[in-house]
């Protein structure tokens, strides 16, 4: 656990130095303005849960993929992930931790939507959940933490991962119900949206800060959590044949 | 807090027919041989280096032997653990130290690293503040340990590089040309703390092209070429092993005496210095003694005899290649 917790620590800190980490965060306010000056166009406080929600889970899974995925993706070039492999700790898990600390990071952008809103058009949020809200973001973090780890791996084995990452990232969002909720997609795209951790997520998320019953909460977080563990699972199992493979061929420093 | 226990009476490095290969994409899939058919042994406490030109096998065995690479056939253990199936065992026993401006978190603070190491490498988070402290001390850069590393020197990143080798109290570590880039100066400073390792019972595996580094720090050295071993001797033993057989040095030879000098060793085995005179290099004990006779009857006495360098030895044994890798 020593070694987890120090992995997380030391990526808070290098975050906290390196002014690429925040890019994405700072697009969040202007994505915030246009989701709700869509709200206010045509007069529909009810999906106000909708616009911050979009950019906020936009934010933390870019963040979560790009900035997460650098962390294999630095490692490499800055030759360091050889000397990872020769540590006893497992790297998949100290990766996992450190991904984990760039989507806490990440998690600042919701006050920074709720300000937003509350700034430009005078939206004043009212949670009607507030610890579900949390436990649900905490959950959902979690499977995109695991989710953004097994999509950064990937690009041990090729470069050509990362134009992977960047095409796989708008669909997910899409069949994760970011921008609209699952149920909102054509009919052919839901069941397909329910094997998408992040369709339970953000379900769980609009429920608990726009609805009055958190009816189903437990099933939806239930799944997400399954989700996220078989992505955690089979993500390590991914891993270690991926730098078993590359110790074999010898490109596992290759850059 | 040394890591994994060894095997009774195991050596702390043991190589049997080690074959490595690569397979080049650039060359069509040709297959590049980057070890072919090593054996080593490395006792406990050793100083052992490995010297051998660019692209001669170092940086690949030493990667096996920390279990970054898999050996394509044969067989290399570290403690008695096996690097491919007891890759937990080697990975506690051991530290890695590679060359270079690569492999620190430059953004983060020497005792940052230091910690996130060592947390790494087991150490309890009790201990750890400890440790790195001890650690920052030994390579002298407890004054420069909240400074970020990406304004250290080379000198400094390569102590740095040290100091998170040993972060885990290895009882075998790999030094993978550990002074490539460094000052005279610094690299003095790598030999005393290379010393001190060898004071506290800990085995240094060093890769080296430094022929002067190998012969100050190394009980034993291992030349290696074309991924093959050519020989493994200390230092001196070394230096005798090509000459058997002494240099002799003379000035002021009479062209007679001269003539009767070539006759015995060949004119190959005479070299002009550059300060005057010239050294002749035997083949043979009996031809030592032969020049020897014959410059002492000639009236020659401005002579002297040696041993060959490290050097000389290494120039021998792979060649004349330069930089051809």
């Amino acid at each position: 656990m020593s070694g987890l917790i120090a992995a997380y620590r030391m990526q808070l800190a290098l975050a906290w130095r390196t002014p690429n980490y925040w890019m994405t965060q700072a697009t969040t306010p202007v994505q915030v303005v246009l989701f709700l000056s869509i709200v206010d166009a045509f007069d529909r406080p009810d999906l106000l849960a909708n616009a911050l929600l979009a950019p906020a889970l936009m934010t933390v899974w870019a963040t979560a993929v790009w900035t997460g995925g650098s962390v294999i993706r630095n490692d490499r070039w800055g030759g360091l992930i050889e000397l990872h492999v020769a540590a006893p700790r497992s790297y998949w898990w100290v990766v996992v931790a450190r991904v984990g600390a760039v989507v806490t990071l990440s998690l600042l952008v919701v006050p920074i939507a709720v300000l937003t809103a509350w700034v430009t058009y005078g939206v004043v949020v009212d949670v009607a959940h507030p610890v579900m809200l949390a436990v649900a973001m905490t959950v959902t973090a979690g499977a995109i933490v695991a989710t953004a780890t097994v999509l950064s791996s990937l690009t041990i084995l090729s470069r050509a991962a990362i134009t992977f990452q960047n095409s796989a990232s708008y669909p997910v969002l899409l069949l994760g119900g970011v921008f609209v909720p699952v149920a909102l997609l054509p009919g052919w795209a839901q069941p397909l949206g329910r094997l998408v951790f992040l369709s339970w997520g953000s379900d769980a998320i609009r429920q608990t800060i726009s609805e009055p019953s958190l009816d189903g909460i437990a099933g939806r977080l239930a799944a997400v959590v399954v989700l996220g563990g078989l992505t955690l699972y089979g993500g390590s199992r991914l891993v270690r044949s991926i730098l078993f493979r590359v110790r074999v061929s010898g490109e596992i420093g290759v850059a | 807090m040394s890591g994994a226990s060894s095997l009774p009476d195991m050596p702390a490095v043991e190589v049997s027919s080690l074959r490595r290969t690569f397979v080049s994409k650039r060359s069509g899939d040709a297959e590049l041989v980057a070890l072919d058919g090593v054996d080593l042994s490395v006792e406990e406490g050793e100083i052992h280096g490995l010297l051998g030109p660019n692209g001669a096998g170092k940086t690949t065995l030493v990667k096996i032997l920390a279990t970054i690479l898999i050996p394509t056939s044969g067989r290399a253990a570290v403690l008695g653990h096996d690097v491919v199936t007891e890759t937990e065992a080697v990975r506690r026993a051991i530290g890695l130290v590679f060359g270079g401006d690569r492999g620190l978190y430059t953004r983060l603070t020497a005792r940052r690293n230091l910690e996130y190491w060592a947390a790494l490498y087991d150490v309890p988070p009790h201990m750890t503040t400890r440790t790195v402290d001890g650690l920052l001390e030994r390579v002298g850069l407890a004054s420069r340990a909240d400074d970020r590393v990406e304004g250290f020197s080379r000198g400094m990143k390569q102590r740095l590089h040290l100091a998170r080798g040993l972060v885990g109290d290895p009882r075998v570590i790999f030094l993978d040309e550990p002074t490539v880039g460094l000052d005279p100066m610094a690299s003095r400073e790598f030999r005393g703390l290379v010393a001190d390792l060898k004071a506290k019972g800990t085995t240094v595996f060093l890769t080296t092209h430094d022929l002067a580094e190998a012969e100050d720090v190394c009980d034993r050295v291992t030349l290696i070429d074309r991924g093959r071993i050519l020989a493994t001797e200390s230092p001196a033993t070394l230096g005798r092993f090509v000459s058997d057989y002494e240099w002799v040095e003379a000035r002021e030879i009479p062209y007679e005496v001269m003539r009767r000098i070539v006759g015995v060793v060949g004119p190959g085995a005479v070299s002009e210095l550059p300060a005057g005179g010239v050294r002749i290099q035997p083949e043979s004990r009996e031809a030592v003694r032969s020049v020897l006779a014959a410059l002492v009857e000639g009236g020659v006495t401005s002579l002297r005899t040696g041993y060959p360098s490290l050097q000389e030895v290494y120039l021998r044994m792979i060649g004349d290649r330069g930089m051809e890798v």
